[in-house]
């Protein structure tokens, strides 16, 4: 019954360890995501809160890098680049294809999880 | 990640169920759950090694998981018998006091040919010497043979063979093996006196062995 109870724990560590990594993830998606969902509601500051976002992009990415992606990570970096060179009328859908983006990393487990339960 | 852990749960679970309902012959050798472990390690670690895209992580934790389903299923298996039997199966016997037993021979879907070929890698090419061959769970055959058909061994003929034992090795390419030494009961003292019988020194042995009745096997090095 040993090896039972030591694989048991094993299991057990590895869910606790995914559950707190999603978390964790989530966390640090919703640091880019809350200045641009500003940045698209108050205009004047747009700019500031854009860089705000960049910013919080580049820092949180070399640890999204171990858990996730690199292709999924790459497409937002693209589209934050491409975000940046947007003209004032194209920086609305930019901001908010690059939304989507980020919501659904930041939901991945989540909304998979409703796909397959 | 929390996505991870279910796919592999639930991947795991399945490879299980379909390597079962393939039956034995699928198997060869290994348990149903050992044949999944092996298939899904070498696939598991081989995404990430290729596509360096991919965070070692998603392998990583897979295969721990893997690990743990495989450490909770063998122990369960060796508690229940239930469990064992559902992963493993049971032995089924296709040749029955010399009666081939065609209704077992189907469901485990295994042709007239292939148990011919079976038996002939047992060394056996009579059917009719067959008294009893169970295919076990690992997917093996075992045979056992009429009595009157079995090679004569030295207890049947009454023949009495001198007794034998394990050799240990105890020198092998010049090099003293001190824990086969041990076991052997010898020491160096002996060792010492076998060289200098033999006028030989450690490192001009190439093989040196001896049984528990200190029959001593003793093999020089050749000249290079």
């Amino acid at each position: 019954m040993k090896y039972f109870i030591i694989g048991l724990l094993l299991l057990a560590a590895i869910l606790a360890f995914c559950i707190r990594s999603g978390q964790m993830l989530s966390a640090r998606l919703d640091t880019v995501i809350t200045p641009l969902e500003q940045a698209g509601a108050q205009s004047a500051q747009s700019a500031r809160l854009l860089r705000r976002a960049q910013q919080r992009w580049v820092e949180i990415r070399p640890c999204l890098s171990a858990y996730l992606d690199h292709k999924a990570l790459d497409e937002i970096s693209l589209a934050f680049a491409a975000l940046e060179d947007a003209d004032a009328a194209d920086r609305a859908p930019a901001c908010q294809s690059l939304l989507v983006l980020l919501r659904a990393l930041s939901e991945h487990d989540r909304l998979l999880l409703q796909n397959l339960l | 990640m929390l996505i991870s852990f279910f796919r592999t749960v639930l991947l795991y679970g399945l490879l299980v169920l379909c390597i079962r309902l393939m039956g034995k012959r699928q198997v060869g050798e290994m348990e149903p759950a050992e044949f999944v472990v092996t298939m899904l390690l070498a696939n598991l670690a081989a995404g990430p090694m290729q596509d360096t895209a991919l965070p070692l992580l998603s392998a990583a934790l897979p295969i721990l998981i893997v690990l743990a389903l495989e450490l909770m299923l063998a122990a369960l298996s060796m508690k229940s018998e239930l469990v064992s039997r559902l992963l493993c199966g049971k032995p089924e016997i296709l040749i029955n006091d010399g009666r081939i037993d065609q209704k077992v021979l189907a469901r485990n879907r295994i042709s007239m040919d292939e148990l011919n070929e079976q038996l002939r890698e047992k060394d056996v090419f009579d059917l009719a010497a067959v008294q009893y061959a169970i295919l076990e769970t690992d997917g093996t055959l075992s045979v056992m043979l009429y009595p009157a058909r079995k090679p004569a061994v030295a207890a049947v003929q009454g023949i009495e063979v001198p007794p034998t034992s394990l050799p240990y090795t105890i020198v092998t390419d010049g090099k003293l093996q001190q824990e086969n030494l041990r076991l052997s009961g010898r020491d160096r003292a002996w060792l010492a006196q076998e060289l200098k019988t033999r006028q030989l020194r450690l490192q001009e042995l190439f093989l040196l062995t001896v049984d528990a009745f200190g029959r001593v096997v003793a093999v020089r090095k050749e000249d290079k």
